[in-house]
């Protein structure tokens, strides 16, 4: 069997859906190629920092049963024998509840986070419409122009020492840097954290928000608008690589060894899975192969799911919250140097967040489930199950009164491969591959690792308006 | 570190005017006794010249044949063991890195032979093919022929001088291992032996060359012939490319579009390579001046319109000249330039005339019929 397509799509996640959604949506006869037998895969992470609006507005999210149970996450951070310190969107209230961490960390709060999010705002722009970040800055307030000078050159750790004496919220805020795969310490890594000020849930700049069902959720109400647009859904279909015709992309071959011809492949794919696991030599240059070659220490991070019995005495409650577990800057460094070594990390940084119980099989079960997300850690032969859940229920215990859980499941781990140099490209550069036709829309496509889709609609519009000016003839 | 090639104790020996220079990091004689005389040797009569410093790779594994048609810009994987042929490698973008010959040594053994180094990209290709890199440059020694009687001078050797140009074979000379080649651009045969028989095989060219006169050539001397026969090499005369993406130098504007087969489709850089579009044209000036430096504007009416790259005293033509990239509306055989050369101690800055020429500017000469 084989078939003929104008697109295929590499991978069947949010961000191959939501491709395969936009093409089949511009009228072109789409496949989507999901190797794991479900397309959705299992609920996944449950909470979500990005998702991009106009996916959302073009693809009618909201009508396909994609809803939230939470909109906005408060950040928590844990104290000892006392109140955890919230920071959430009321910056006043956010002020009087740093006061007990430091008064002077209090009264510079509000000014500090309306400065730096009225700057991510200005940035938007460049990350979600595709202009390079030199691009938008030409046309930004002087006061912004310097500001962003400054963070393109500084660590996130100097950024926020400058203008906060707590650790533990030094260390908070800095989780955002962290969750984009940056070390607070690295150059670019304040970059990072204005990336995720600028980053848009449900409306909300900079929430993290719960959709229902966790990513899952969000997957399933995008493969009913990517049937509905027309694409074809083929789960069990392992791309094993590219094919071509005249020294020109001729489609996909999968293992089985049917032939796919579509002269548009997107990928959701890493860059370097897709150039090096895919393509023949021949179709990328040598230069090229060779820059993908040079080893990275891979790391990433791992969301864990505890089944627990009963709900955990954390003081002020979980609703609503994610407790960002990371004591100071310091224990950053620790946690990364450690998992680029190949090392499991002795304190990894902790995100927990308790998703509320929906549907009624899970009120039978009484069964709670807390999503830990652990950064970092190293990955593949390096990655060590056992030790990290160890590592990871001895950390919340200490913290957590009453966390005893039930079971534990290991999400697959997902890799971060964070650049400034991504951050602040074009989307054409992060979308685009030296293969005429093929265009990366996965999460390494996005100028942060992220699930948003943009990169998606990015590479999709890409594709089509390559399709569109008969360049592929 | 200072490099000396196998030859180097003879080299010194016969080097009476003392005067050395160096290349690819090895220290070569720049003259024995006089560059013109070694020359004019070369056109008329023949010379020995150490070429070891040539960068010399050897290419083996499984998929080398893959490989080479990868790399360079001519179907190597279709020679025969004991043919080479001349190709370019190029970056990504189209830009030329190098150039050189490929000889096939077996089934999957490969041999580059270039001018200029460029080890990196070789060996990062060969790592992506799992081909093994084996540096020979300073295990063997080469020793070049050149002249109308170095056929003479080989079958005075008593090796087979009947080889075509671009091939090579591999001999047992009066106990030496050798192999005979004619990869050259004037002609001549080269000799590679082993570093350590180099002494030997000296002595034994010198000795059956006497009846030739034959000279030892020194750098200065083999840079004239090259000049002469319109060889651009890399390194001297242009920079590779050492950029992945950079797509110059154009193989178009350094007269090596020859060393690009269209009809081969695996080659990197192959789509960049032929779409580019060359603006300049690599020609001859003859000058009615002293040798300008490198990079010297040459005008037309008051506008540059091209650059000199190396330049030279042709003994033979008893003038100066120079290779040049000119913009193509200016390339035309007998255009003149003109060019600026800056004040010396008794010269004010002088305007010197130069004239466009046609590449070679002398045809090799012929061989003498052994």
């Amino acid at each position: 069997m084989s078939g003929r397509y104008d697109a295929a799509v590499v991978g069947g996640g949010v961000s191959g859906l939501a491709a395969a959604s936009l093409l089949a949506k511009a009228g072109l006869k789409t496949v989507l190629l999901e190797q794991d037998a479900a397309l959705a895969g299992p609920a996944g992470e449950p909470a979500l920092r990005a998702l991009d609006p106009r996916l959302v507005r073009e693809l009618k999210l909201a009508k396909r049963g994609m809803k939230f149970s939470s909109r906005d996450l408060a950040a928590a951070v844990p104290r000892a024998g006392g109140q955890p310190a919230l920071i959430n969107r009321d910056r006043h209230a956010t002020a009087r509840s740093l006061a007990a961490l430091s008064p002077a960390d209090a009264a510079a709060f509000a000014a500090w986070r309306r400065e730096f999010y009225a700057l991510a705002r200005a940035l938007r722009p460049s990350w979600w419409d595709g202009a390079s970040l030199a691009e938008t800055a030409a046309d930004l307030k002087p006061v912004h122009r310097d500001l962003l000078q400054r963070l393109g050159v500084t660590s996130a750790a100097c950024f926020l020492a400058a203008t906060f004496e707590s650790d533990a919220l030094r260390a908070a805020l800095a989780f955002d840097a962290a969750a984009c795969g940056f070390a607070p310490s690295e150059s670019g890594s304040a970059l990072a954290l204005l990336w995720s000020a600028a980053q848009e849930m449900c409306g909300l700049q900079g929430a993290v928000a719960i959709p229902r069902g966790g990513l899952g959720g969000v997957a399933q109400a995008l493969s009913q608008a990517a049937e509905a647009a027309g694409a074809e859904l083929r789960t069990g279909a392992t791309v094993s690589r590219l094919t071509l015709t005249d020294g020109r992309l001729a489609g996909v071959e999968l293992a089985a060894g049917e032939q796919i011809a579509a002269p548009l492949v997107l990928s959701t794919l890493s860059r370097r899975r897709t150039l090096e696991g895919l393509a023949p030599t021949a179709l990328i240059g040598l230069g090229a192969a060779q820059a993908l070659r040079r080893p990275v220490a891979e790391t990433g991070s791992v969301t864990l799911v505890f089944g627990l019995n009963r709900a955990p005495d954390f003081a002020g409650g979980l609703a609503d919250r994610r407790i960002v577990i990371a004591e100071r800057l310091e224990t950053y460094e620790a946690a990364f140097t450690a998992a680029r070594l190949g090392q499991t990390p002795h304190e990894p940084v902790l995100e927990l967040i308790l998703p509320p119980a929906e549907g009624a099989a899970e009120q039978l079960a009484s069964r709670l489930m807390l999503c830990v997300r652990v950064w970092p850690v190293p990955l593949g032969d390096a990655f060590q199950r056992d030790s990290l859940v160890q590592t990871v229920t001895q950390m919340i215990a200490r913290r957590v009164p009453g966390f005893a859980a039930a079971s534990c499941d290991v999400l697959p781990p997902r890799a971060a491969a964070p650049s400034v140099a991504r951050l602040s490209a074009s989307a054409e550069a992060r979308i685009a591959t030296p293969i005429r036709g093929l265009f990366l829309c996965g999460g390494e496509a996005e100028p942060a690792d992220a699930i948003s889709g943009r990169a998606a609609r990015q590479a999709a519009h890409a594709a089509l308006a390559l399709h569109r000016s008969g360049g592929l003839k | 570190m200072i490099r000396a090639t196998p030859f180097h104790a003879r080299t010194a020996e016969a080097n009476r005017a003392n005067l050395w220079t160096a290349r690819n990091g090895f220290t070569l004689a720049a003259q024995f006794s006089d560059a013109a005389q070694e020359a004019a040797a070369a056109r008329f009569g023949v010379v020995m010249a150490d070429i070891s410093w040539r960068w010399r790779v050897v290419l083996d594994g499984a998929r080398t044949r893959e490989l080479v048609q990868r790399l360079f810009t001519k179907d190597a994987a279709a020679l025969t063991p004991g043919q080479a042929l001349k190709a370019l490698w190029l970056s990504d973008g189209g830009g030329v890195r190098g150039a050189g010959v490929v000889a096939r040594h077996g089934r999957q053994a490969f041999q580059l032979v270039a001018a200029a180094e460029d080890a990196g990209w070789i060996a990062a290709a060969a790592s992506l093919f799992g081909v093994a890199l084996r540096d020979m440059t300073e295990e063997e020694g080469g020793l070049a022929l050149v002249g109308p009687y170095a056929a003479k001078l080989v079958t005075a050797l008593g090796l087979d001088a009947a080889l075509e140009p671009l091939a090579f074979r591999t001999v047992a000379w009066r106990g030496l291992d050798v192999t005979l080649s004619r990869f050259g651009e004037h002609g001549g045969y080269e000799l590679w032996c082993k570093a350590d028989d180099a002494p030997l095989v000296w002595d034994r060219v010198a000795q059956a060359g006497a009846a030739f006169a034959a000279l030892p050539a020194g750098l200065d001397a083999t840079d004239t012939l090259d000049l002469e026969a319109g060889v651009p090499r890399p390194g001297r005369d242009y920079d590779g490319a050492s950029d992945a993406d950079a797509a110059e130098p154009l193989a178009g504007e350094l007269r090596l579009a020859s060393l690009i087969d269209a009809d081969h489709l695996a080659f990197n850089g192959r789509a960049a390579a032929l779409a580019a579009m060359p603006r300049r044209k690599l020609v001859g000036v003859v000058l009615d001046s002293a040798t300008p430096a490198p990079f010297t504007p040459l005008l037309a009416n008051g506008v540059v319109v091209g650059l000199t790259l190396s330049s030279r005293y042709a003994p033979t033509l008893r003038c100066a000249i120079a290779l040049a990239q000119v913009d193509e509306a200016h390339a035309a055989p007998g255009t003149p330039l003109t060019l600026t050369l800056p004040a010396s101690r008794d010269l004010l800055p002088t305007v010197a005339a130069a004239s466009v020429t046609d590449l070679p500017f002398l045809p090799p000469p012929d061989p003498i019929p052994g």
